[in-house]
């Protein structure tokens, strides 16, 4: 068997080859399949191709998942949103024209006659097909069986049918059999709404429902043309068409509209969706610098044992440039090759891995053809080029009888390759995240963590260098150890403090996130929201506030308007491409206007309007987005009226709740010509919530012409998915530190401190104190590292988290000293790990070896 | 009658390699006196090193036994053949072993600092006097010659005044004249500590200048 494989590997090795790189790949590539530190260094990347696949599968497939499900929330993956009923079919046109599903809703809010009398609802008039996405859950009464609940479309709503939910039920004091009167006609209740997917994100869900046929709309003589209804098409289809019928809308549809979908458009929904794309980007982003790190280390080790071999192949007389690029086919190859195997693998895994981290999700599986290694092997690709070719260039111009010599000092210049890598990194952090502030404050981050690394480790040097003469024994031999090696300790200290800032960002990220969303919502803005509200009945409405000892939590007037012009260019001309993501301000704005600037704002430039001369202050990203500058005119129309300003201030959103925030604000009473309502938010403590008090049909019936939103069941519903998405977090991180922790233990293995450990055991030094030497020095360097990457995570993450995510940073002490205590720990058992891998072989064995 | 320092008695060594198991010694016996200098020769792949290795207590034998002053080391642990090394042996290696991170100094002062000498680079010092490298105090390994490097070994070999000093091939990696050097600094700090020495070496000259010369052959030991 043996004599077979030599004889396999004799026929391999003879086979004629010409080239002089060819022979020098030849001959290095069998050898270095024999070293334990490359070896160790394929498998790195193939560590880092697996863990950069998986987590990029897992949160692709995790936003598609998140994406899916709160398309759910608007019943259809786009819906497009009016206050007034468009033309006749024209959704069912393009329905048939693109051979895609399509439906429409109508709600709005209507008195209607039950057996105990009059009673606000919210009819819902639905056609056909509702809901593309995601089914109602009714409950139907049998004469016979009990009652069973079923999932159903609008389909099963018979002409002249109704399906009312237990609220409406109970309120209007009607069973299953009975006959509701909505306008001149009657309808026969048959079902019991349980769920009805897109009621989270339309105002009228608070009030009691009534569902029925759109068809039957017209018998009830109901005039649905009065600008109070929230008229709603729904289209389902793959994404391509989707955007289709985007870019024709426009053209389509002649009155303001809004889109809403997962991730766009003035639901409650969709700023999660933005966030968890960031927050994941992010994550992907600060695993693939992690990943690239490790490996960049591990090249540093794997390159060294090819001095030798390389000063014996120019003894022979071969060029260094034949060397060179010997070893970049090679390396190239196992880039190549990690890349796929790396990614293929982690695809095979991802059912598995989406299964086992996040069980509540059902997360979508991503497609593998030729495209997928590509992010993976571009970042292998960038480490060969940044960390090893300069190291390859710098042994083939090593002095050869300095090798002969035992004299390994390899001069390397990598400030070119560096920075080159450096720009290479950033364009594909921008490419890949698509975002130009997190590709800005990450890099900053980077520069910022290794300017601190080796400034601390310059420090260190210097401190260990002084500290050395004081100290005495193991300690001082340790402590010059240290100071003597800067260089060869600045490495692994960027590493470490970038995997510990990258662990406490995601981390941090992680716990905030969800507290800052119910923390601001909760306590600012008051758990129902109401809109709506006319201006003479502001008054009463107070006064009910105050009579029944709720809180109010903001009271805005608003304006309804439409964005004509920008410096007298119509608005469609004015607009660049990035303007697209703002078509909801193309369509329907609301205006707002008070005396000061509103506590979660803040004031980026200019002042506050004082009066109408004054103009309008704007946020600053709807500034950016739609290229608008301070001193631009704006042209509304509302009411059928023009009305002109010109910007004055920018200001930006300071937190990210949903607490209410609005685009345009003016000065005091400047849109009182315009017949304002009123929208806030009132504190309704838990014996007030709905369902089991009186307070809202009280309101409902005092106040019929005002919508009301319940704040509390969209916060549960926003913490379900929040929730989900910090399981995933945890999974990642969870990944992560397995990936960090198999790195160490096998870096561990690699062993650089042998000479050393030999020269002090023949010198009688004992297994106990190189023990002693090894953990010590290692908790040394772990201690500091750990302490630069909190520093560093401190100083980012408040950046980040104000910028990119708009929630308030507080940094975790608990969290901070934890992880201090681990990362120390953990170099320690990393210092026992190869004082173990260094101990085990005799000294002879040893010996021999060097020689 | 002279004390015996070294003893071995019946020493056997063998190791597994890919071909099967390779017999390096077979049965080794061996006296060293004190102030004595023994020499041992053989051709390359013969075991010197590997005897060397086991009288040092740098290995163990897998028969046999070996007294240093009086003290069994074959049946000791690890830690305590350690602690035997350092209070009764001093080694120089064919390739030097000086630590790459410590200058001439530091590398001479290094024994005496780890084990609790009072003034460890006053002593050390005073060696590099001793073996006219006083100038060459803060230069690192990489900036001194094989000879200057192998002297600073001797310094640090001698440092801690051991009862024996194990030499393997100390000569080998230097040219003539240095080696010439580097051996009478060596006999002459010999003569003048009046340890015991054990030198292993391919150079007859310098195997003549030993109290006893061995032979090592087929695994055995044999005097000249």
């Amino acid at each position: 068997m043996r004599k077979n494989k030599d004889k396999n590997l004799y026929k391999l090795s003879s086979i004629s080859i010409r080239f002089p790189s060819l022979i020098v790949f030849k001959y290095l590539f069998k050898r270095s399949l024999r070293h334990k530190s490359y070896q160790l260094f394929v498998l790195c990347l193939l560590i880092s191709s697996l863990i950069m696949g998986l987590i990029g599968f897992f949160s692709a497939g995790v936003q598609k998942s998140l994406n899916e499900d709160i398309s759910k929330f608007l019943g259809a993956p786009l819906v497009v949103s009016t206050s007034l009923p468009l033309e006749q079919n024209w959704w069912q046109n393009i329905a048939n024209t693109l051979k895609i599903d399509a439906t429409t809703t109508a709600s709005f809010t209507y008195g209607v006659i039950g057996k105990s009398g009059y009673h606000s609802i919210g009819l819902k008039a639905v056609s056909k097909n509702y809901p593309l996405n995601d089914s109602i859950k009714l409950l139907v009464n049998s004469p016979i069986n009990e009652p069973k609940q079923f999932l159903v479309s609008a389909n099963s709503l018979h002409s002249m049918d109704a399906w009312l939910d237990k609220r409406a039920m109970v309120e209007l004091g009607l069973k299953q059999g009975d006959k509701i009167q909505v306008g001149k006609q009657f309808f026969n209740v048959v079902g019991e709404i349980i769920f009805e997917p897109d009621r989270l994100t339309q105002l009228q869900h608070m009030l009691p429902r009534v569902m029925i046929r759109l068809s039957d709309l017209e018998t009830t003589g109901i005039d649905i043309k009065n600008g109070r209804g929230d008229f709603r098409y729904l289209f389902d289809e793959e994404p391509e068409q989707l955007e289709l019928i985007e870019s024709s809308l426009p053209s389509l549809v002649n009155q303001p509209y809004q889109i809403l979908k997962a991730n766009e458009g003035a639901h409650p929904f969709s700023r999660i969706a933005q966030r968890s794309e960031k927050m994941l980007s992010l994550v992907m982003v600060l695993i693939m610098l992690m990943c690239g790190s490790a490996a960049a280390l591990v090249a540093d080790f794997a390159m060294k044992q090819f001095v030798f071999p390389a000063t014996i192949l120019r003894c022979l007389g071969l060029k260094k440039k034949s060397i060179t690029a010997s070893m970049m086919i090679q390396l190239s190859l196992f880039a190549i090759i990690c890349s796929v195997i790396g990614t293929y693998i982690a695809w095979l895994m991802q059912p598995l891995i989406g299964g086992l981290l996040e069980p509540h999700l059902v997360i979508q599986q991503n497609v593998f053809d030729f495209r997928t290694p590509i992010i993976t092997l571009c970042i292998n690709a960038l480490i060969i080029i940044a960390f090893v070719y300069p190291r390859l260039k710098a042994i083939g111009s090593v002095p050869i009888t300095s090798v002969l010599r035992n004299n390994l000092n390899i001069k390397k210049s990598l400030w070119i390759s560096t920075f080159a890598s450096a720009l290479s990194v950033t364009l594909l952090l921008w490419y890949f995240s698509d975002n130009t502030t997190l590709t800005v404050i990450l890099t900053t981050g980077v520069v910022v963590l290794l300017v601190l690394s080796i400034g601390f480790g310059w420090i260190i040097s210097q401190f260990t260098t002084q500290f050395h003469r004081l100290s005495r024994g193991l300690l001082k031999v340790v402590l010059r150890s240290i100071g003597r090696n800067p260089k060869k300790n600045i490495a692994p200290m960027a590493t470490i403090a970038l995997s510990v800032m990258g662990f406490l960002m995601i981390n941090t990220l992680r716990t905030s996130f969800i507290d800052s969303y119910q923390i601001s919502s909760l306590n600012q803005d008051g758990n129902l929201l109401f809109s709506r509200l006319p201006s003479e009945q502001k008054d009463p409405f107070n006064a009910f506030i105050s009579n029944n000892n709720l809180t109010l939590k903001g009271l805005y007037p608003t304006v309804s308007a439409k964005l004509e012009s920008i410096n007298g260019v119509p608005v469609d001309k004015a607009l660049n491409q990035e303007s697209d993501t703002r078509e909801e301000i193309r369509s329907a704005v609301r205006l707002s206007w008070s005396r000061h600037l509103p506590e979660n704002n803040r004031m980026l430039e200019g002042k506050w309007p004082q009066n109408a001369k004054d103009g309008v202050s704007v946020e600053s990203e709807v500034m950016s987005d739609l290229g608008l500058s301070i001193g631009d005119e704006l042209t509304f129309r509302i009411n059928d009226k023009q009305f002109k300003t010109s910007i004055s201030s920018r200001r930006e959103f300071k937190s990210g709740s949903s607490r209410m925030m609005f685009w345009f604000m003016f000065a005091p009473n400047v849109l009182n010509q315009f017949d304002p309502q009123y929208m806030g938010g009132i504190h309704m403590n838990q014996a007030q919530l709905p369902d089991n008090n009186t307070v809202l049909s009280d309101l409902n019936v005092q106040f019929p012409q005002v919508l009301f939103s319940d704040l509390q069941q969209l916060v549960n519903r926003i913490s379900a998915i929040m929730q989900a998405l910090m399981n995933i977090m945890s999974a990642i991180l969870f990944i992560l530190l397995c990936g960090a922790f198999t790195v160490l233990i096998v870096s561990a293995f690699v062993g650089s401190h042998d000479n050393g450990h030999t020269i002090m055991r023949s010198l009688g030094v004992t297994k106990t104190q190189l023990i002693k030497m090894n953990v010590l020095q290692q908790g040394l360097i772990g201690l500091v590292s750990c302490l630069v990457g909190i520093l560093g995570a401190q100083l980012i993450s408040g950046i980040l988290f104000e910028e990119l995510f708009s929630i308030p940073y507080k940094a975790d002490m608990t969290q901070n000293v934890l992880i201090t205590v681990l990362t120390t720990l953990s170099f320690i058992i990393f210092g026992l790990l190869m004082s173990y891998n260094n101990l085990k072989k005799p000294i002879l064995i040893n010996q021999m070896n060097h020689s | 009658m002279k004390t015996i320092l070294l003893k071995a008695n019946n020493i056997y060594k063998s190791i597994d390699s890919q071909n099967g198991v390779i017999s390096i010694l077979e049965g080794v016996n061996l006296q060293v006196h004190k102030a004595e200098s023994v020499a041992i020769v053989g051709q390359s792949g013969s075991g010197k090193s590997t005897l060397l290795s086991l009288l040092a207590g740098l290995d163990l034998p897998q028969k046999g036994e070996i007294h240093i002053s009086g003290q069994e080391i074959s049946c000791l642990n690890e830690d305590q053949r350690a602690q035997v090394r350092a209070n009764k042996t001093g080694f120089v290696f064919q390739s030097f072993y000086l630590m790459d991170d410590l200058t001439a100094l530091e590398n001479l002062a290094l024994p005496l600092e780890l084990f609790g000498h009072k003034m460890p680079e006053k002593t050390a010092k005073v060696w590099l006097d001793k073996l006219g490298l006083d100038h060459r105090a803060n230069h690192f390994p990489k900036q001194l010659s094989g000879g200057e490097q192998q002297r600073v070994a001797l310094g640090r070999a001698f440092a801690l005044n051991p009862e024996i000093l194990f030499a393997d091939e100390p000569t080998a990696n230097l040219d003539v004249n240095t080696a010439k050097q580097v051996v009478d600094q060596l006999f002459e700090l010999h003569k003048t500590s009046q340890n015991s020495m054990i030198l292993v070496t391919h150079d007859q000259k310098l195997a003549n200048r030993c109290d006893n010369v061995y032979y090592l052959k087929n695994g055995k030991l044999q005097h000249a």
